[in-house]
Parts: structure tokens; sequence; C-alpha cells
């Protein structure tokens, strides 16, 4: 049955909800009497949501709705991990209320791809891999409901069959564990050791750039297996496990015994002592500060009596940028304090302020060069 | 599903709240007044799409779509809906506009599968309904905008151009019956 303009108003006017009783009825019987009909009142009611849409395009609406959706889901996982938070809130409130000046929320990118849609060797076929670029950190849930922080620079594999009882990752980089208790092992697979724990918060280190792979364990208990040596090391609480990778660039570093006063953002040419003595490829510090090793996550930095030429490399993948050491000596100016998520500018100007460096920016690339007319500030006078 | 709808999907069951604001951008508006225009009430349908966004996510890990995400999402939102005015069926009379209001949900659910275009075709759409809202007759132009973008009722319209409450609605209808023919090509 053909529509003649009339109805088709009427019907503009029912979606309008203008239409009367008598108005309803009328299309209702109408489009009881034919199939075309309804088809014909189906793209009308299409067009008129599109020009709906169109008319009402409203960014905060959906804006709004968003930030709803996301606080009852933030919500929701928060309640899932009070118990958690409630054993670190005091030492993180610590660490708040005397390093928070200002807190910048850092934005999280990520870049998540599947190895699985690429054209890739059978083998490599069913893995998920998570990728984070400098500039960014990043957090993932795996199916187990344990969690992965993940620093910038830094990148997770897992097979697509993890499950309960097949718990293995591989990583390249940074991250930090929060693994979720099970009668199976999971399993973190560096470039060189292989950690195995059952359900503990821990942090691992292992940048392929870097010449040593750190775990530094929060709770539980962890086994450690390298690669080459059939012996497992066992790491308790609050311990932190350094290796020293055999094909490392540097065989022999050794850093002078520090100075083991404290202070905010210090700064001492550590004395170049670089001895010929070989190190142990497995050395274990116990009684660290854990939350040295993993405020990270929360996009602050913790560093004590750190050489400027590794506390270069940690702002480098935080801020995605490159330093260039413009003198040799700097990089062994060593640094003790917390950097929360500050502007770049503002960290290398709190540089300048307490230690003989200066900086230029040009894009991504810092140089950094030697002040000498620097004047050390006499408010931390001793 | 295509390849880009693919890779939403994954990024939904691993949480990514990311690929969820993309979906909002893309969905939210439409979805709400899909939802609004069965349930009549602003507030209902915005709960309607925000719970199923949120069961969609707490759900993430089961989620099993087999059809494109539009038509998962539009299904969702009607089967809502429905059950809304099923449920309000029993309180309220047993209306005429009530009962074509099913009907016309029943109708959407049988002839069609998809709503929602591909990103190509709602740009097209878009700037079709712009060059057609912009050949409005001007009076008409003014009161569609006031109704649309400022949500304001037929009487506050006519109140605030002095005119008759007829009017404002001849208006209306009139813009409605020119967007309606200017997208024929899409629908019929």
């Amino acid at each position: 049955m053909k529509l003649n303009n009339i109805s088709e108003r009427l019907i503009i006017k029912y979606f309008e909800g203008q239409a009367t009783e008598k108005e309803a009825r009328l299309i209702s019987d109408w489009l009881d009497q034919d199939k075309s009909n309804k088809q014909f009142f189906a793209a009308l009611k299409k067009a008129h949501l599109e020009i709906e849409a169109n008319a009402v395009e409203n960014d905060s609406d959906t804006e709004l709705a968003f930030k709803r959706f996301l606080n009852h889901v933030d919500k929701n996982e928060k309640q899932k991990d009070t118990d958690r938070k409630k054993k670190n809130a005091s030492l993180r409130n610590t660490v708040l209320r005397y390093a928070a000046i200002f807190i910048i929320i850092f934005s999280v990118g990520i870049i998540c791809y599947f190895l699985g849609h690429n054209i890739s060797p059978g083998a490599e076929r069913g893995f998920c891999e998570l990728n984070v670029p400098y500039g960014s950190r990043s957090m993932v849930i795996l199916p187990d409901s344990s969690k992965i922080w993940l620093n910038a620079g830094s990148k997770i594999k897992y097979s697509r069959n993890f499950n309960l009882s097949c718990r293995e990752v591989f990583l390249e980089g940074e991250a930090y564990f929060e693994i979720k208790k099970s009668r199976h092992s999971f399993v973190v697979y560096t470039s060189h050791l292989d950690i195995r724990v059952m359900g503990t918060a821990f942090n691992v280190k292992s940048y392929p750039d870097e010449d040593n792979i750190e775990t530094t364990l929060v709770e539980g208990n962890i086994l450690i297996e390298s690669k080459k040596s059939a012996k497992p090391v066992y790491l308790k609480p609050r311990e932190k496990l350094t290796y020293h990778k055999p094909d490392a660039r540097t065989k022999v570093t050794c850093l002078k015994k520090e100075n083991e006063e404290e202070q905010s953002v210090h700064s001492a040419p550590a004395e170049k002592t670089q001895t010929l003595t070989p190190r142990r490829e497995i050395h274990i510090k116990k009684n660290v500060n854990t939350e040295e090793y993993t405020s990270w996550k929360d996009g602050t930095l913790i560093f004590n009596k750190e050489p400027l030429e590794s506390l270069a490399r940690k702002l480098e993948r935080k801020y995605d940028i490159t330093f260039s050491f413009e003198d040799e000596k700097l990089k062994s100016y060593s640094y003790s304090g917390t950097l929360r998520d500050f502007p770049l500018e503002q960290v290398l100007k709190a540089l300048e302020l307490t230690s003989p460096v200066k900086y230029s920016i040009n894009e991504k690339t810092v140089k950094l060069y030697f002040n000498k007319d620097f004047k050390p500030l006499k408010l931390l006078s001793k | 599903m295509d390849k880009e709808e693919k890779h939403i999907v994954k990024g939904i069951k691993q949480g990514d709240k990311e690929v969820f604001r993309k979906l909002f951008d893309i969905y939210y508006q439409r979805l709400f007044l899909y939802a609004r225009s069965y349930v009549e009430n602003a507030d209902t349908a915005k709960d309607i799409v925000q719970d199923l966004f949120i069961n969609m996510w707490e759900k993430r890990k089961n989620l099993f779509i087999n059809s494109s995400l539009s038509s998962y999402f539009f299904r969702a939102v009607h089967n809502r809906s429905i059950q809304f005015l099923r449920h309000k069926k029993v309180i309220s009379e047993f209306r005429e506009n009530h009962i074509l209001k099913l009907k016309e949900a029943e109708i959407l659910y049988s002839t069609s599968s998809d709503y929602i275009f591909s990103e190509v075709q709602l740009n097209e759409i878009s700037n079709i309904l712009d060059q057609t809202n912009s050949s409005l007759p001007e009076k008409t132009r003014e009161v569609f905008r006031l109704s649309r973008a400022e949500g304001k009722s037929y009487h506050d319209i006519a109140r605030t151009l002095n005119i008759n409450i007829k009017t404002v609605e001849y208006h209306i209808t009139k813009a409605l019956k020119i967007f309606h023919d200017a997208l024929k090509d899409f629908f019929i």
C-alpha cells in the first residue's frame, strides 16, 4: 500500500511523541496491513534517529556519560583490591605527604596489538603482546586477575591460552606484578632469568639496553632461576636480586661506597673508583626500601644515591627524550630524592639548582653541560 | 565483523578503557536517542545505555558477539527498553501509543539487523543533514534549532517566538519531512 503525504507526516508526528491516541491507532492498523508498510516505517525510523543524532550532537553528554561509566568501573575495581591497598596505604601516604607538591596526571598510552593478526611464523601465533612506548605507563589485568604494571619502553607477551593452570609471561623492560594466588605457579621469563612465583607482589627490571636485571620482592616468596646455572635462588620479602648479564657491555663497575646521609636532591660527585674486580653474577641486597623500586607504577621516581647516568636513563623512558652528556664527569654525580609526575622542565630545573649541571632542550634531546659557576644552595646546610 | 571491529572487541575483552571511550564516542548519543524513543524519558534512557556499558565491562571476558557491533548494541538497547516498557505496561494504562511503541520495536527488530552505518557513511549523512539544515526556511530552522539543540518544549518555543503552538508543530514536522526526504536514498 502506497503511503500518502499525510500519513508520512503522521508518522513523523508520532516519532515526535505528538500523536493522539486515535492517530496512534491509525498507524498501528496501517502497519498491520502490509509488510512493505513496515519496511517503510523502519526506514523512516532509522532516518529519524540519524536526524536526531545529528541535531542534538552533544559531546558534553557523551563526556558525562563516559565519566559516569569510569567512576562506576573504577569504584568496583578499587573495592576488589581494597585489602591490598590497605596494606600499602600508610607507606604510600607518607610518601605522598612529603613529595606531592603537584600531581600531574600523566597520559597513559597503550599500544596493544596481537601478533596473531600479523603475518608471523606459526610459533608466534596465539600470543597477546602489550607494548608500552617511551613516555607512558600501562596496566594490564590478566585472565587470572593478576595485575601487571608496565613501565615506559616495556613489552609483555603471553599466550592466548593463558589460564589459571598455565600462567606464563615474557617480559622485556620493567614491570610490577601483583600475582593472584593459585596452586599453579606463575612464571615470568626474561632474557636471562626465569622467575617462578605462586602469589605475590614483586618488581622486575630487565631492559635489553641495561647490564643488570633486577628483581625486588614486596611480599610472598619467589624462586629465580638463571638460564645458565641450575641452582635456583629464593628471595624473601624486602630483598632485591641483581643479576649482572654475562654479555654486558661493562664487565666491571663498582661504585664507591656512598655517603650514608639522606638528603633531598642532594648531589655530590661520587669519586670514580672503578676497580678491576669482576662483579659477581648474582647479588642479593637485604632490607631494601621496596617503594624505591616499585613507586614508578604510581608515577613517582624514588632514587637513592643514584648516578646521573642511570637517573637520566629513567627520565629518558619516562619523558620519551634523549640525554646527551657534554661532559663525561656529570655521569657519576649522584642524586637522592623523590620525583612525582612533574613536567620535564621542572625536573631539569631541580637538577640545575642542586648540582653543577646546566641543560638545554632541543626537541626531544636534552644536552647536559658542566656548570662551573654553580653555587650550592645554602638551604640544606648541615 | 571487519578487522577494525574485531580489534575493538579484543580491546573490550582486555578491559582497555580507551576502547570503551571510543565506543562511547561512536554509539552513546545514538543509543541514548534510540532508548529515549521507546521509554520517552531521558533519565531512564540514560540509565539503560549506561547499564548496558557497565554490563559489557563486567562481563567482558565472556563477551560473545557474532554480529556487527552496532547491531549488537542496538539489539541490547532494544531488549532493555522493551523490558522496561513491558514492566511499565503492567502498571500503566493500556494505551494506543503504547501498543504502537511495542509494535514499532518489533518491526525494527525484524526488518533490520543493522541500524548504524560505517564511519564514511555517517560522515556523508552528517554532511547531507548540515546542507539540508542550511537550506531550511529561516523560521523553520530557528524553531527546529530551539527544539533540538536547546531541547525546548513546543510550549516554550511558542512562548519565546510568540507564535501558536500549532505553528511550532508545523515547523518541526516540516523540517523533519525535509530531512527525511534528503535521507531517503540511505534508508529506502
